[in-house]
């Protein structure tokens, strides 16, 4: 199980990721999040949609509601300029951290 | 059949209660319900399995909307804009202020709760500083907790130990040499009676002990005139307290002065201490006079060796050491000192008892001095059950007032104030109203103290402000009580729901069964104070009527001392030949708290263990002057020569297992003789002891008291004064005092049973009216919101007293029900007690039960009934149309 901590913190760049490559709502984030981590990200519902809604208020996403192919109202989200900018960023902060992990992980990297 | 849609919808309206999801969220989270749903479905699941997964999934809206919260906000710790603060510090003003107008709105309920309140506050404080008192015993020596008091056990008659802070004088210097851990050690010796005169006034003086020099430095008693350590550096000295040095010598400086002991030796005031009473705490050695050990020698022809076991020894242990690693030292100690024979009898051990537990936590220790804490702590339970009475009489008001304020409740709920917030406000007043009553209890406390300290004869400072702890009780109690008090009413109160309140429809049922509980748990408290009193009043007769095996009225007893032995027989037949005397007898100590003891062996081998047994020094005449019964044999008699001859009751016949005791031949503290005599059974010692077994010898040269039997109590006054003259005729230098032996059995014991019963039947007295008030608040009350049924009911064809006596009866069944409740538990209690505390003791008979219930009852009735009586004869019309 990963830690909350860890799942609060990796929500945002995880957010945006995904809305990168296209709008989509809620519960297919919820879906697709852990399909991506194979299982090992479930977030609740009661995190998801707050964290949204921050995004939104933050200015990193935008939101319409839509009829979706079912014929029920959905509401979807997508990436703004800011958003993509702010994704960068973070891609940068976590690929520097994922990069000082692996090195220290490495059984060569004892040298220093 | 499951309804999906119905059910979303039910649980969306679920979501609005929420103040932060609004519409849009609520729809998007709709959205994603039945999206999951769709998805649950395809996988299998039925509706109703499906959606309920999903529910939970979601969470409960509470969940969902502080986590909201939480991601919106950018402090770590947040409080919600939708909950009110915990605490709010611009309420306090206004819970204060409303409390204050409430208070004053309802001034004569104010009133009944603040002085009950009060009176509770008073008695509690004035038992817990009297305990208080008692219990920081000794505390004013510096060194109190390293100071023990040297006790010894002996094998006693019973099988038991006895247990005696009396030791052989060279023990204490033999403990300090051998003991490492001892550091120092002290003993005196009480002196008992001592004539001490001066400028030609004499005067016998009881409390005199006679000390080693290191008395004084060993213990510090505060010294008010001399020095210290140069105190006894020569034997002839005495030090007095402050009031003796009064008595003896007004105002002037008693330093230097001379007084003469015993019409023998002259002594020179070397210091003056404090009075007993006006020591910071109670102190367990009491004195007026300290005369040293040194001098005491030859007055009292002491002998130091180890079989005399006459003194009080205390040691002071060595910083950090342990007192229990002691006891295989001590042992050894005992093997290598105590000389072998049944004439010195040596004690099963020697140990040490803390100075500050042997007042009150040894009660089987013979020790220097008689005083029981017991009492202290029986005065301590009583003041917090009397306590607890009171603020269940406030609980059982307040929440008795809930109609009162239903609608304001009703209202601040509606504006907005939540339960915490009203809790907070019924709690802020019922601390209010507790504080509110310290003014009073200030004035109850002084009341209280001023009449039982004048009634329990003590002088000492019992101020409330003397003693730290009793200025926190003092402080603390309103707190505590209110809050306990307040907690129950303040969430009845806060509990109610607006709707309900505003439409009148409270529901008094929940909150009815506590205020029975209430009512029945205060009326059994009133009861088991009552049969307290009452059984210790029926006891204070009981022993004071007992046969005690010997008659004690028309007694009359005069102190004499060793100087009058040589005109002893001719005083006595002065005694004799003057009108209205019957008969003169002699003995060493006076029946009511006599208990010397000594070992007793059957036979005279030396080698049988023997028992511990009342041993009483009497003179010739004594059995026939005080009528007790011969059962064989004779009693001492001047045409014998006694010198070897003892009488012993009939338990101490039946244990030596003789058939026919009288002739045999036993030893007594060292001493063989025979039985002449066997007497019935007698109780001279202290009646919570039961009688044991007794032996007499006769006294001879070691008497201390004259005894005179008056053939008439009501000329006593004449034959006193004739006593008197015939007393200074013969005897001038000796100091003349006479009390009756009905006195002193009221000094001894029977002030004591009367002053508990007294105090006992106050405070129920005042309980019992306390509770009445209550009950008569909470029948207005409840006949208050009763009007419409009673006036309809009498429409109807009820009759005046059929109203009243179903009113009456709704109160009264509860009063009933605590008096089934209490009475027994009070008899449990009273019996325990006074098994545990009296070895004579009275039965508990019914009537007492009896009596307290219809006491109860009567007072119930009278504060119920008329309230009832003037509902029930109202006109119907008048209440109809008011309602």
């Amino acid at each position: 199980m990963v830690s909350k901590a860890l799942v609060a913190a990796s929500a945002k760049p995880i957010i945006l990721s995904l809305l990168l490559a296209g709008e989509n709502y809620g519960y297919r984030i919820l879906q697709r999040v852990k399909l991506v981590s194979g299982g090992v990200l479930e977030w609740s519902e009661a995190m998801l949609y707050p964290v949204l809604h921050r995004l939104e208020a933050d200015g990193f996403i935008r939101s319409k509601w839509r009829l979706s192919e079912e014929g029920r109202m959905r509401k979807y989200y997508f990436l703004t300029e800011a958003g993509a900018r702010e994704l960068k960023r973070e891609k940068v902060h976590w690929l520097s951290v994922h990069e000082a992990l692996t090195k220290l992980w490495t059984p060569a990297g004892n040298s220093d | 059949m499951f309804d999906l849609e119905a059910a979303i919808k039910k649980w969306k309206r679920g979501l609005a209660e929420s103040p932060v999801l609004e519409d849009g969220y609520r729809d998007e989270l709709e959205a994603h319900l039945r999206d999951k749903i769709a998805d649950l479905t395809a996988q299998g699941a039925n509706p109703e399995e499906a959606f309920l997964k999903a529910v939970a999934a979601m969470g409960e809206s509470g969940k969902i909307d502080s986590e909201f919260f939480k991601a919106r906000t950018t402090k770590r710790r947040g409080r919600p804009s939708w909950q009110p603060p915990w605490f709010m510090p611009g309420l306090v003003w206004s819970y204060l202020k409303i409390s204050w107008r409430t208070i004053r709105r309802q001034r004569s309920y104010a009133l009944v709760v603040i002085a009950g309140l009060s009176i509770g506050f008073g008695i509690f404080l004035f038992f817990f500083r009297l305990y208080d008192w008692a219990r920081s015993v000794d505390t004013f020596h510096q060194d109190v907790d390293r100071i023990h008091c040297v006790v010894q056990a002996f094998p006693s008659a019973d099988g038991r130990e006895d247990h005696l802070a009396f030791v052989p004088p060279p023990l204490a210097s033999a403990l300090k040499d051998e003991i490492p851990e001892v550091e120092e050690t002290t003993r005196f010796y009480q002196a008992g009676r001592m004539i001490v005169a001066s400028g030609g006034r004499r005067f016998f003086e009881n409390q005199v002990l006679c000390v080693e020099p290191n008395f004084l430095s060993f213990f510090d008693f505060p010294l008010l005139a001399g020095d210290r350590k140069a105190l006894f550096d020569k034997p002839n000295s005495v030090v007095l307290t402050r009031s003796l040095a009064e008595k003896y010598f007004g105002r002037q400086e008693p330093l230097g002065k001379v007084l003469t002991l015993n019409n023998q030796m002259e002594v020179m005031v070397t210091g003056v201490v404090m009075d007993w009473s006006d020591l910071p705490s109670a102190s367990s050695i009491t004195f007026s006079m300290l005369v040293s050990l040194e001098a005491a020698k030859g007055l009292f022809h002491l002998a130091d060796d180890w079989t005399n076991h006459n003194q009080t020894a205390f040691v002071r242990m060595a910083r950090n050491a342990d007192p229990a690693a002691l006891a295989s030292n001590l042992d050894v100690f005992v093997d290598t000192h105590y000389p072998v024979g049944a004439a010195s009898r040596s004690p099963r051990k020697v140990y040490f008892v803390p100075l500050r537990h042997i007042y009150y936590f040894a009660p089987q220790i013979r020790k220097y001095d008689s005083s029981n804490f017991m009492g202290y702590s029986i005065f301590l339970g009583m003041g917090v059950l009397f306590l607890s009475l009171v603020c269940l009489n406030y609980m059982n008001l307040a929440t008795a007032r809930a109609m009162d304020r239903a609608k304001e409740i009703g209202l601040r709920k509606v504006v907005g104030a939540n339960r915490r917030q009203l809790v907070r406000q019924f709690l802020c007043e019922s601390v209010l109203i507790s504080f509110l009553a310290l003014p009073p209890t200030l004035l109850a406390y002084k009341l209280i103290s001023t009449a039982l300290m004048a009634r329990l004869g003590v002088t000492f400072d019992l101020s409330l402000w003397s003693r730290t702890s009793s200025v926190l009780a003092f402080g603390l109690i309103p707190l505590t009580t209110g809050v306990l008090s307040g907690i129950y009413p303040a969430f009845v109160l806060s509990s109610f729901r607006p709707i309900q309140i505003l439409k009148s429809k409270v529901s008094k049922k929940r909150r009815r069964r506590a205020q029975k509980i209430m009512v029945v748990s205060q009326f059994a408290f009133c009861s088991i104070f009552l049969v307290l009193g009452f059984v210790w009043l029926k006891q204070t007769g009981h022993i004071s009527r007992a046969n005690l095996g010997y008659d004690r009225t028309d007694v009359l007893a005069i102190p004499i001392s060793e100087e009058i032995n040589p005109k002893l027989v001719l005083l006595q037949e002065r005694f004799k030949n003057t009108a209205d005397v019957v008969a003169v007898s002699a003995s060493r100590g006076l029946p009511g708290r006599w208990r010397n003891r000594m070992n007793v062996t059957a036979g005279t081998q030396l080698e049988n263990p023997g028992w511990t047994m009342y041993a009483y020094g009497v003179d010739y005449g004594f059995f026939e002057l005080l009528r007790m019964k011969i059962l064989e044999g004779r009693s001492f008699s001047r045409t014998f020569t006694e010198t070897n001859s003892f009488v012993v009751n009939r338990s101490a016949a039946s244990l030596f297992g003789w058939e026919e005791p009288v002739g045999k031949s036993v030893n007594v503290g060292g001493q063989n003789g025979q039985i002449i005599g066997i007497v019935d059974d007698f109780q001279f010692d202290n009646v919570h002891y039961p009688p044991g077994p007794a032996v007499f010898s006769l006294g001879k040269d070691n008497l201390s008291f004259l005894l005179v039997r008056a053939a008439r109590l009501d000329r006593q006054a004449g034959l006193i004064e004739t006593l008197r003259q015939d007393w200074s005729a013969i005897v001038p230098d000796i100091p003349f005092e006479c009390l009756s032996l009905d006195e002193h059995f009221e000094d001894v014991y029977f002030s004591e049973t009367k002053l508990v019963s007294e105090i006992l039947g106050g405070i129920g007295g005042v309980a019992v009216f306390l509770s009445c008030l209550g009950l008569l608040a909470l029948a207005t009350y409840s006949v208050r919101t009763r009007t419409k049924e009673i006036a309809i009911r009498k429409v109807v064809g009820a009759s005046a007293s059929s109203l009243t006596r179903m009113l009456g009866w709704d109160f009264l069944k509860f009063v009933f029900l605590s008096d089934v409740i209490g009475l027994p538990i009070a008899y449990a209690v009273s019996r325990r007690i006074l098994n545990s505390a009296y070895a004579v003791r009275t039965t508990i008979d019914a009537g007492i039960l009896i009596l307290t219930g219809f006491l109860t009852l009567g007072a119930a009735v009278a504060a119920v009934g008329s309230q009832a009586l003037k509902t029930a004869v109202a006109n119907p019309v008048d209440s109809l149309r008011h309602e």
